[in-house]
């Protein structure tokens, strides 16, 4: 199992970041500057009967991914919540989906625009909402979606997606290096283990990036 | 009944002289259920939450300090997440040690239900009448009013029940112990909400020599802990052993730094212990870490046996005091 705490040694990743070794920026309130990004909830990797799920029950390891099902379970109903809230509000909603140029991705990654490459049904885009197609792993990779952000004025960006420790992590490295304020929504996203989710929110927390839950930023737009 | 007597430390079997306590612990827990706390429906539960609840493994633990020389525990856990005072004070009938029982507010999540439709004066209202009466329907009084923020900023009904806090302060004189929550820190300049709540104390009259800062040791930033040492309030260092947050060398250089620049008096030490695994029969460290890990290692780091002593004896003598009543301060 995937885990960032390796037993061989004690190691840790909480400990203070070097990225916080400088003042935090002040707390951040979510305005109509928001806007909030949805990274790759698409059927292959959301949906236990194919893609990911699939390439795991051939090779007999479907038990190995329990734990990102269940996260997936958790978070795909709390991105839910969260684009009613930015939609009820006129707040901007983007999305990135992957698809891959053959052989050059992960087996699962659809390389062409078929069903599993869909967004799953209950996050499926809306007229008026940005959707941004890619081949790479970094929502941001080629400039379409920081140019349509910078466009709508975007300053402050809620993501929430798949997977923790992939492209959402590109999404709010990158997002937060363009100078915007990020949120990551962490129990709206999903990584293969529940060590590695703690982990990687751990480790993106911090600096210019807040980790925070669906509550929190529910409250926040209120 | 009445309100304790100011000088005092009101432990779990009674008024204490400050003289009496010894090598304390500030900030600990024995006995408590983060499990009773609101979990969101949002996210799988804690896979280690913070539940003590085995009375033989606690009175192993407290048997081991004992014969180390500690002679008091401040068990900071509130309403809300399993307090059990009458527990307490058996766990110092049998160990012989000193309990300290705390009054006050949790974090938002572990709050008792009521509170949040409570405002600042009936919110202090409650924890007076703790203070007055006793605690989860005993006659046992605590000793100490605790606030905790969750937050990057102290607002909504944390604020409240800081306020809350303060303003039982003024009418009871115990001492206050604050909380930041780990998850916060990275994002509060210094790394705890001490500066924050002290402004907010001593707006509401508290003077910040009644204050324990707590967790300092999570996120330090040693300009921030001179500072608040120099407002006068106590710097807690209390989570000594929990190496994720810092190593415990890094505390050490800190508290040596701090006792060399003239601090020694506001400082104070303890481990935290909330969950079974910080336990020794459990595989952990135990309760035990400060006195034989973690002082040796002060003492190796130069740290003089007066500073040491200092930080265990004297200034939980100080500040676990019951403070003069505002009345008393101004008539």
């Amino acid at each position: 199992m995937l885990d960032c705490q390796r037993r061989r040694e004690p190691t840790t990743v909480h400990r203070t970041p070097f990225k916080n070794l400088v003042p935090p920026p002040p707390t951040l309130r979510l305005t109509e500057r928001a806007a909030l990004l949805v990274v790759d909830f698409q059927v292959f990797a959301a949906d236990r009967t194919v893609g990911l799920g699939r390439l795991a029950a051939e090779r007999g390891l479907d038990d190995e991914l329990e734990e990102y099902y269940e996260q997936v379970g958790f978070a795909r109903r709390n991105a839910r919540d969260l684009l009613t809230a930015f939609r009820a509000r006129g707040l901007p909603v983007f999305y990135s989906r992957r698809l891959a140029l053959p052989g050059t991705a992960p087996p699962w990654v659809p390389t062409t625009d078929d069903t599993t490459a869909s967004v799953i049904p209950e996050l499926a885009p809306l007229p008026g909402d940005v959707v941004v197609t890619r081949t790479a792993t970094s929502p941001f990779a080629g400039g379409a979606l920081d140019a349509a952000m910078t466009a709508a004025q975007v300053e402050s960006l809620v993501v929430a997606g798949l997977i923790l420790g992939g492209a959402v992590d590109c999404a709010v490295r990158e997002g937060a290096e363009q100078g915007r304020a990020v949120v990551l929504v962490a129990d709206a996203c999903a990584a293969e283990t529940h060590g590695l989710h703690d982990c990687v929110a751990a480790q993106l927390g911090g600096g210019v990036v807040r980790v925070r839950s669906t509550d929190v930023v529910l409250a926040m737009l209120a | 009944m009445s309100l304790p007597e100011p000088g005092s430390i009101e432990t779990v079997r009674g008024p204490v002289p400050p003289s009496a306590i010894g090598i304390t612990h500030t900030h600990e827990h024995l006995w408590c259920d983060q499990r009773r706390c609101r979990s969101t429906p949002r996210w799988r539960p804690l896979a280690q939450p913070m539940v003590l609840d085995e009375p033989e493994v606690i009175l192993e633990e407290l048997a081991e300090l004992r014969g180390l020389g500690v002679g008091a525990i401040v068990e900071t856990t509130v309403a809300g997440w399993g307090r059990d005072v009458a527990r307490l004070r058996q766990f110092s009938e049998r160990s012989g040690l000193h309990i300290v029982a705390t009054s006050g507010y949790y974090v938002e999540a572990c709050l008792p239900g009521e509170a949040h439709a409570l405002d600042v004066d009936m919110l202090a209202e409650r924890l007076v009448r703790e203070v007055t009466d006793g605690a989860d329907g005993t006659p046992i009084r605590p000793g100490v009013l605790k606030s905790a923020i969750s937050r990057p900023a102290i607002e909504g009904v944390e604020g409240r029940c800081a306020r809350a806090v303060a303003r039982a302060h003024r009418v009871t004189g115990l001492p206050i112990t604050t909380h930041t929550s780990a998850t916060a820190r990275f994002e509060i300049p210094g790394g705890t909400i001490g500066a924050a709540h002290l402004d907010l104390f001593e707006a509401e009259g508290v003077p910040a020599g009644a204050v324990i800062v707590g967790h300092v040791d999570e996120n330090p930033d040693v300009r921030h802990l001179e500072a608040l040492c120099a407002r006068g309030a106590y710097v807690q260092f209390d989570v000594i052993g929990k190496e994720h947050f810092l190593l415990d060398a890094t505390r050490a250089r800190l508290l040596l730094r701090l006792v060399e620049r003239g601090w020694a008096d506001h400082l104070l030490l303890s481990t935290d212990r909330a969950r079974p695994t910080d336990l020794r029969r459990h595989g952990g460290p135990g309760y035990r870490h400060l006195l034989a890990d973690f002082v040796p290692r002060l003492r190796a780091s130069g740290m003089e046996e007066r500073a040491i002593s200092t930080m265990l004896v004297d200034n939980p003598a100080r500040a676990l005091q019951i403070r003069p009543r505002a009345r008393e301060v101004t008539s």
